[in-house]
């Protein structure tokens, strides 16, 4: 079966061995129990349910949970989300022992499996009426899981509660009533499509189940399941005796479920399910130290110009305003000083809200600047790009400290910054940045091991020759690790743009990570730019020019990339390789072109939903476009999903039919309590194939640039004043 | 076999914590990494209460006004807040730790840096009856940040009534006045308020509900 590239990758700043290690003790911060006994349960897949089968029952917008549950020779491995109050989704990773088919690996003869679910609420439940939900299980692919459901779920007395339904695939498997039509059993493509054409198709039986939650901590849990568990009695050592099973949760008050099962009566099971919430996990305002109070001017005081003739007073000012910033860990570049204006030109290394980051600059300008500024001017600059111009009267900030955030939204007028941000002082620039730090880079969900892991050392170095123009790079040196073992060298009908990874992963220690020089730039008012030259990533070098058009208020940005790419070798040193490549199995040769791109639209719908239009030139030289959907959060989580489809056909492309995944940005504020830029940014892919497949650049220009900009910055605005 | 595996992946983890990360840049990660075995295996001291000698020594330090604050819900820990700045009727305390404590009058409308601060109220109604000692009705709203960074304001209509003189006394400090309370209710919380106010419409003491993290904190003015 497929395997699954798990990929920490690195965001707004290096987030290594330290952040994983933190993450996975502090992982899944909790989300507080909701209502005790009338929170959703999870079943064995992860998903909501009693022991096997589905409930209707939709857990609390945006909860993220993860399942670990196994009996017998299976093991479900699940995340799901809660993507709207009534739409659930899961990713589930699964293995059977025991289990021998073509597929199975090793001498234990273990199938894996992953599977995709999802599980709408078409009716709430009411007083009378029951909450009713449709749902697809492993709807995509092999479908060794495939199911499809109606299922209906009432609360009869507090903590008591009964569903029953109907299903079809596996769920109607066992004692059948009647059947729609019938279920074919090809794969479509080479698997990783939507498996539509069986879509409540075929036999159809009927299961049901109660809970019953005495108090907030314990269920007790009974069901009838139709699900007859065929493929693992005929392949695999199942043993079912009966259709029923029994189980009891228990609930910490953190979310976490543990339970304990009686399958199939021959089974016993259990299941561990962590729960957390990017809307409720964490301290709610945080804990980082109060900011310095506004100091209002004395009446009359702002009629005194005298200073302006005092460069003495101007430079005091200037300086003690950028000493005051700098406890509250914000870089003052420059400062532009006139008699009724201040321009700031503002660097943010500490502040995930933007709010948070101008409001704390104006209260110590209201400390630290003469009375007659009555304007003050807020630049952020990133990457010597100044992104925004946040203007604040002074009056405003006296008169409105302590009134609720949005008033001062409403004041602040937010343009954009081309050509206003003052120069740098002298004497900052060039800038050099270091660290040292362990790495670990995990691959899970491959079809011989469900994970692997290579930790070392990483190196990392940044020179900022001037604000916009950036040398960096890193490089690793692996400690341990079995990343390299066995790697999987499948055929490819593309050039091996991607299915080469293996051997990079077993030549490169040490490796160069990547080693370019970046150009940013504002050619224009709503234009970004970006140009990098160097090692761009572990298996390409060349040049990347990007540009970007994104006006201040807009929630469409649109833009362009093109690449011009040579092959690095694949040690991940200094050298590069032909560009025509070689499939281990058939001999083909191949050659991958030197030019790609893209035009991208980006569009904010503004409900918490973000959708990003990628149409181009893929590594490979196949054409299409990638399609991504997000749903964001005013902290930073994010959860999204994407799929690419090119002109590159099925049987091109291998296993999976097209390139599609799930990806996840974790702020780690939410774990620390404290300000923080660090995001750690989690992708699984379907597969590492070689259509669809696009160049891994650093530092692609929308999200630093959108950050900043009003409808980003207006999300978290209740920051302004913390 | 397998012990040895284990114990190799704890030496490899072990030393590459030890290092965990340097350099001359920001690492939050590390600082969480770092911040671990004490977060781990150290015991919270226990919650300090002010004493007499700690009130003394802080009115000698400064002239300004000082004010004596008590978190029921962290343990009853209280601590001393100096006056830092004034802004119009507002007046923010300070302390030690650089915590803030806004009050209008005496009364607290916001704070900041306690977890879960209340970021700002509409009080104007509620406060005009506190402080002329009137028993009436009053819209009362309370604002703060969802772990989302989303504010979220909650709306409450206030029963204010009127008691008598009396004398409160908190950590050995006695003030006497006229006593106010204000029964509120709304957006799913109920709570009580008691303001004591002196003649002249400060709030020399009060026990306030300043949301659900913070609960309820009671302050005390020291020197007004």
């Amino acid at each position: 079966m497929p395997s699954q590239r798990f990929v920490n990758t690195v965001s707004r700043s290096v987030l290594g061995l330290a952040g994983i290690t933190a993450m996975s003790v502090f992982a899944f911060p909790g989300a507080p129990l909701a209502d005790g006994g009338n929170a959703a349960h999870y079943n064995l897949y992860g998903m909501p349910g009693i022991v096997d089968m589905p409930s209707a029952e939709a857990p609390a917008d945006a909860e993220l949970m993860a399942t670990v549950s196994g009996f017998g020779d299976t093991t479900r491995t699940t995340l799901a989300f809660q993507i709207t109050p009534r739409l659930t989704g899961s990713f589930r990773y699964a293995s059977i022992q025991q289990f021998p088919t073509a597929a199975s690996v090793g001498s234990r003869q273990i199938y894996y499996d992953r599977s995709f679910d999802l599980q709408y609420q078409v009716l709430t439940e009411g007083r009378i009426r029951p909450a009713v939900a449709l749902g697809l299980r492993d709807m995509i692919g092999t479908a060794l899981y495939g199911g499809e459901y109606v299922v209906a779920t009432k609360t009869l007395a507090p903590g008591l509660k009964v569903s029953g339904g109907i299903g079809w695939g596996r769920l109607g498997s066992y004692q059948p009533f009647g059947e729609t039509g019938s279920r074919p059993t090809t794969v479509l493509g080479k698997g990783g499509v939507p498996t539509y054409d069986r879509w409540f198709r075929g036999d159809v039986a009927g299961f049901g189940g109660v809970t019953y939650a005495p108090n907030d901590r314990l269920s007790f849990k009974l069901e009838y399941s139709s699900d007859d568990y065929v493929d693992e009695q005929t392949i695999g050592r199942f043993d079912k005796k009966s259709p029923w099973n029994y189980g009891i949760d228990y609930r910490f008050r953190n979310g976490t479920q543990l339970s304990l099962y009686h399958l199939y009566g021959s089974e016993v099971g259990a299941q561990i399910s962590l729960v957390t919430n990017p809307r409720t996990a964490g301290i709610p305002g945080g804990i980082e130290t109060a900011p310095l109070p506004v100091a209002p001017r004395a009446p009359g005081a702002d009629r005194d110009l005298g200073w302006t003739q005092d460069t003495q007073r101007v430079s005091q000012a200037k300086s003690s305003f950028a000493e005051l910033a700098a406890g509250e860990g914000l870089v003052v570049e420059a400062v532009k000083l006139e008699a009724r204006r201040a321009t700031v030109r503002l660097v943010n290394p500490r502040y995930g809200a933007p709010a948070q980051a101008i409001g704390r600059t104006a209260r110590a300008m209201s400390r630290a600047l003469p009375a007659s500024v009555e304007e003050f001017e807020i630049i952020p600059v990133v990457d010597g790009m100044p992104m925004s111009s946040v203007i604040l009267r002074r009056s405003d900030l006296e008169r409105h400290e302590h009134d609720a955030a949005d008033v001062m939204l409403a004041k602040a007028s937010i343009r954009d910054a081309f050509g206003r941000a003052p120069r740098p002082d002298a004497g900052l620039y060039p800038k050099f940045t270091w660290s040292l730090a362990p790495y670990l880079e995990l691959s899970v969900f491959d079809p011989d091991n469900p994970v692997r892991a290579d930790s070392g050392l990483r190196a990392t170095g940044k020179f900022e020759i001037a604000p916009n123009v950036i040398l960096s790079g890193s490089i690793t040196k692996k400690a341990t690790g079995n990343l390299d073992e066995t790697p999987r060298r499948d055929s490819s009908g593309l050039p091996r743009v991607r299915t080469d990874y293996g051997l990079y992963a077993l030549e490169g220690d040490p490796s160069i990570e990547f080693l370019q020089a970046a150009f940013y730039g504002r050619p224009a008012t709503n234009v970004y730019s970006r140009f990098t030259l160097g090692y761009l990533e572990e298996m390409y070098a060349g040049a990347s020019a990007e540009v970007l058009w994104k006006p201040v208020q807009s929630r469409l940005a649109l833009g362009a990339e093109l690449n011009y790419i040579l092959r690095r070798d694949f040690d991940q040193l200094f050298g590069v390789q032909d560009m025509v490549t070689i499939d281990p199995n058939t001999g083909a040769k191949l050659e991958i072109p030197n030019v790609n791109g893209h035009v991208s639209a980006y569009y904010d719908f503004g409900n918490g939903f973000h959708g990003q239009l990628d149409v181009g030139r893929y590594l490979a030289g196949d054409y299409g476009a990638t399609v991504s959907l997000d749903r964001e959060f005013a902290n930073g989580w994010r959860v999204g999903a994407y799929a690419t489809v090119t002109n590159a056909s099925a049987e091109a492309f291998g296993e999976g039919s097209f390139d599609k995944g799930l990806r996840f940005s974790v702020p780690l504020t939410t774990f620390l309590g404290t300000p923080s830029r660090e995001v750690s940014q989690i992708e699984i892919q379907s597969l590492s194939r070689d259509g669809g497949a696009r160049l891994n650049v650093r530092g692609r220009l929308y999200n630093k640039v959108r950050e900043y900009h009003e409808p980003e910055a207006a999300k978290s605005w209740g920051r302004f004043w913390r | 076999m397998i012990r040895k595996q284990i114990a190799r992946l704890f030496g490899t983890m072990a030393a590459l914590a030890l290092l965990a990360g340097c350099g001359n840049g920001n690492n939050d990660a590390g600082q969480i990494l770092r911040a671990l075995p004490k977060a781990l295996f150290t015991k919270d001291p226990p919650p300090s209460k002010v004493t007499p000698e700690v009130i003394a020594q802080a009115l000698q330090r400064t002239q300004g006004p000082v004010v004596l604050i008590e978190l029921e819900k962290r343990e009853g820990v209280q601590f001393l807040m100096l006056e830092i700045q004034r802004n119009g009727p507002y007046q923010s305390f300070g302390s030690s730790s650089r915590q803030v404590i806004n009050f209008r009058n005496g009364m607290a409308t916001s704070t900041r840096g306690l977890g879960g601060d209340l970021m700002s109220t509409e009080e104007d109604a509620l406060l005009r009856l506190v402080r002329h000692r009137q028993s009436g009705t009053a819209t009362y709203v309370q604002r703060f940040l969802t772990p989302e960074d989303v504010t979220q304001t909650f709306t409450y209509t206030c029963e204010v009534l009127p008691g008598e003189n009396a004398s409160v006394s908190l950590a050995g400090l006695k003030t006497t006045g006229f006593t106010m309370a204000a029964n509120c209710e709304g957006d799913g919380a109920r709570f009580t308020d008691l303001f004591v106010v002196s003649t002249g419409g400060y709030i020399l003491n009060a026990r306030q509900w300043l949301g659900l993290e913070l609960g309820y904190v009671s302050s005390m003015t020291i020197r007004g």
